[in-house]
């Protein structure tokens, strides 16, 4: 379990590691944008040799870029079966028995798919250059503008922060938990998924009480460092954008104004 | 023999950069009706060690036998020897999850297939050993329970088993003094009167001292001394070494000792020490 | 003539439980704490000891009289961050303490909270852990760290704010002998060498021996206070008060009952010794 890389951030020093991750935060959502705008298969090969070239960029081992991929994998697959079977018109490729797998089937099989494959490769590609703490920073800032309508940028920061500061404790604290219940007996690997969702109740309720009294240590402890919410708060690392940002902004933008203009 | 470890050596996360060699090449016996103590540091493999003494852990190579039985060869019932050895964690109290002290209690032997009227008669037993009182404790929750009590729960709920063997895992850990005490008492009478072998598993030398009849000593992952109390804590450099110290008062004899004087080095409490030291300054040896 | 840092009159406080009744914990106290003082506050379980310590920082308020941290009351609201910057407080479970995914942000936490220019963080920062040892351990993860290092990140992060007085809550409670003398030394060299009022709550009380005073709670109240020599030579019967009485000045008693002329002030191993074998 602890062999997860925290959202599979690997350190390193390429150009994309070294943006500033409220620019990385925009220009996914640029690039996420671009991907929906896209309406041909060239323009999917454009946007593919793009992130491409950025990812050799970055250095990082191919296997890493995989694992990334394999939580989607089941749904990418899914998809493409689903479209193969059941999306109809044009030229019938294959009949077997009620079932057929005809062109546009094929088509929009392939089309969804490789959008899937594509934005999640973009996300791997930003999450595995960016440490947590900058992510943090990034949405902090981006959501400041938002604070006038209620939207608490800095509690939500500080959460994301606390929350990955926990993850390794409370997964080991989790694994305590089992292997004590197990030491009274408790299964927790036979019997139909029912069955085990009932008995993960000797897991969960600790772990949860234990969490919540986790948290109520922490706030007094923060109360107790002068934590009063994100008034008059410094920090250690200033986000400073530099040209290597503003270049890459511009880039992103670019490449969506194209895909607009040029309907790829 | 009750419990043999034969050259167990445990890795965690074997090939990865988290790897951890937790256990290297560890042998030992345990007689039934032992009180065994289990010492060292945090991370020297302790932990480790005992989780494989009910298959909790499988070695990463080594054997396990229990009763002239290799564990992992046949098919043994890894339940129900957590029923016959059963270990109690650290911090038991964070494992409480039922609505009521009964139900908790009764969770183990639950599991072993326990119902009904012999239910009620082992949570009882549980209860009495730790001098909770089944009318007042039984129906309350858990939860609203002092950090005592709930430790005391826990423990009942390990009883209830009717193990044979008991391992605990720093039991006295962030305890008071006078709550120690309380329960020193309660794990002697256990393993005088109930017969129970015990495993008692600390860093903390005065709570061993006196209870312990043998001890094992680790240090990164091996096994570095065993013996009687008295002998290991003639190696007061090599424990302070690795982390551990001596009871408090045995090192008192040891320098009283050192300074000539002919003196018993093999005491533990506060009336043999008084005891030893008048009797030394009567016979007036110097 | 040392200043009085932390002024404690009449202080009562109630706990409101779940059933609407009040328990006191706290009962008509008075204390005076001196600058540079190392205090050990000892009792049984449910003496109050941990309320206390809450209370001078600010983090709980008196039902009834007053604290007073360096001229600022805890009372009014406005004073409780000059407060929580001269009172800095570590608590018993050194994970539940720690806020940031690297060591060096865990210790800029309380100075970004302060609003420290950026460019000071940085340097306080390294001092900090300079202080406690940890400086190898600046980008750490903190999960990654023993108890003994938790803690110690726990008091490197409350110095950063510079503090006049560090109220430790049974700060070794969770630690094996290795993190307990790590923490515990640290502790003192902060008390000698820069002077910083030391308050440290324990239930271990071979710790209690090295204050400057040591004072022992009761339900509420202060039963006994004084040095530690006073206080564990056998004039105070701390049985009845609930406590274990540490094995040395134990044994000294017993040796005087039957007999023996042994000195008031013994507390350590070696004293003892000394006496004995001349």
């Amino acid at each position: 379990m602890r062999s997860l890389t925290l959202g599979h951030y690997l350190p390193g020093n390429s150009l994309l590691h070294r943006m500033d991750p409220r620019v990385k935060l925009v220009s996914l959502l640029v690039l996420i944008i671009a991907l929906f705008v896209i309406e041909t298969f060239l323009g999917f090969m454009l946007f593919g040799s793009f992130i491409f070239m950025i990812f050799l960029s970055t250095r990082l081992p191919w296997r890493y870029f995989f694992r990334g991929l394999r939580p989607v994998f089941l749904i990418v697959l899914i998809t493409l079966i689903l479209h193969f079977l059941f999306t109809k018109g044009g030229q019938v490729y294959v009949r077997w028995g009620p079932l057929t797998v005809e062109e546009a089937g094929i088509y929009l099989g392939s089309f969804m798919t490789l959008r899937l494959v594509l934005l999640v490769t973009t996300t791997v590609m930003i999450t595995l250059t960016t440490s947590p703490i900058a992510f943090a920073d990034g949405i902090e800032y981006l959501l400041r503008p938002f604070r006038r309508m209620g939207v608490p940028g800095h509690e939500i920061a500080m959460m994301m922060t606390i929350a990955l500061r926990f993850i390794p404790t409370l997964m080991e604290e989790g694994d305590k938990i089992r292997k004590a219940q197990m030491a009274r007996g408790a299964d927790f690997e036979t019997g139909n998924i029912f069955r085990r969702a009932r008995n993960l109740v000797p897991l969960l309720v600790p772990l949860f009480v234990s969490a919540f009294r986790r948290a109520d240590e922490l706030a007094v402890a923060m109360e107790a460092r002068c934590y009063r919410g994100g008034q008059g708060r410094t920090r250690l690392r200033e986000l400073q954008a530099r040209p290597l940002d503003y270049y890459g902004l511009t880039t992103v933008t670019a490449i969506l104004v194209f895909i607009i203009l040029t309907g790829v | 023999m009750f419990i043999e470890v034969k050259n167990l050596t445990h890795v965690y996360m074997p090939g990865t950069p988290f790897q951890v060699n937790a256990l290297t090449d560890v042998s030992l016996d345990i007689e039934r009706g032992e009180f065994i103590g289990v010492i060292g540091e945090t991370g020297s493999g302790k932990s480790t060690l005992v989780q494989h003494l009910n298959g909790l852990l499988k070695p990463t190579s080594g054997e396990i036998w229990i009763e002239g039985n290799n564990l992992w060869s046949s098919k043994t019932d890894l339940r129900r020897l957590r029923s016959r050895i059963a270990l109690l964690f650290q911090y038991p109290e964070h494992q409480l999850f039922e609505e009521t002290v009964f139900k908790d209690v009764a969770f183990g032997p639950r599991n072993m297939g326990v119902e009904g009227r012999e239910l009620e008669e082992r949570v009882r037993y549980g209860l009495e050993w730790v001098e909770l009182d089944y009318h007042t404790y039984s129906q309350r929750s858990p939860f609203s329970l002092s950090g005592g009590e709930k430790r005391r729960v826990a423990m009942a709920g390990i009883l209830s088993m009717y193990p044979e063997a008991i391992i605990l895992d720093e039991p006295t850990a962030s305890m008071d003094p006078v709550s120690r005490k309380h329960f020193l008492a309660r794990i002697k009478r256990l393993h005088q009167e109930g017969k129970v072998t015990v495993i008692f598993v600390t860093h903390n030398m005065e709570d061993i001292a006196l209870l312990a009849e043998r001890l094992f000593v680790f240090a990164s992952g091996r096994l570095v001394l065993q013996g009687q109390p008295a002998e290991i804590f003639q190696s007061k450099e090599t424990l302070e070494a690795i982390g551990l110290g001596i009871p408090v008062l045995t090192d008192l004899m040891q320098k009283i000792c050192r300074k000539g004087k002919t003196i018993r080095t093999d005491i533990f409490s506060v009336e043999d020490a008084c005891r030893e030291i008048i009797r030394s300054r009567r016979e007036g040896v110097g | 003539m040392r200043s009085v840092l932390l002024d404690l009159k009449d202080v009562t406080f109630d706990y409101i439980l779940e059933n609407k009744q009040s328990l006191r914990a706290v009962n008509d106290l008075s204390l005076q704490v001196e600058e540079g003082e190392y205090i050990a506050l000892i009792g049984p379980n449910g003496s109050g000891k941990s309320t206390l310590a809450r209370l001078l920082n600010a983090l709980l308020i008196p039902l009834f009289g007053e604290i007073q941290v360096d001229g600022f009351a805890t009372r009014v609201e406005e004073h409780r961050w000059e407060i929580r910057r001269r009172v800095g407080m570590v608590f018993q479970n050194p994970d539940n303490q720690i806020v940031a995914t690297t060591v060096q942000e865990d210790v800029a936490f309380g100075l970004e909270n302060l609003g420290v220019e950026t460019s000071e963080i940085l340097q306080r920062i390294t001092e900090s852990l300079n202080r406690v040892g940890l400086s190898a351990y600046a980008e750490h993860a903190p999960h990654l760290l023993s108890g003994g290092q938790k803690q110690r990140l726990a008091i490197a992060g409350v110095i950063a704010m510079r503090p006049r007085c560090l109220v430790l809550d049974e700060p070794t409670a969770m630690l094996d002998p290795r993190g307990r003398k790590e923490v515990l030394d640290t502790i003192h060299s902060m008390n000698r060498q820069e002077n910083i009022t030391v308050v440290h709550i324990t239930h271990f009380m071979e710790e209690a021996l090295q204050a400057d005073r040591v004072i022992v709670m009761h339900r509420g109240e202060i039963a006994a206070m004084g040095k530690p020599e006073t206080i564990f030579n056998g004039s105070i019967d701390l049985h009845l008060l609930g406590l274990e009485v540490p094995p040395i000045p134990r044994l000294a008693e017993m040796l005087r009952a039957e007999g023996l002329t042994i000195p008031k002030g013994i507390l350590d191993t070696d004293d003892l010794v000394s006496y004995l074998c001349s």
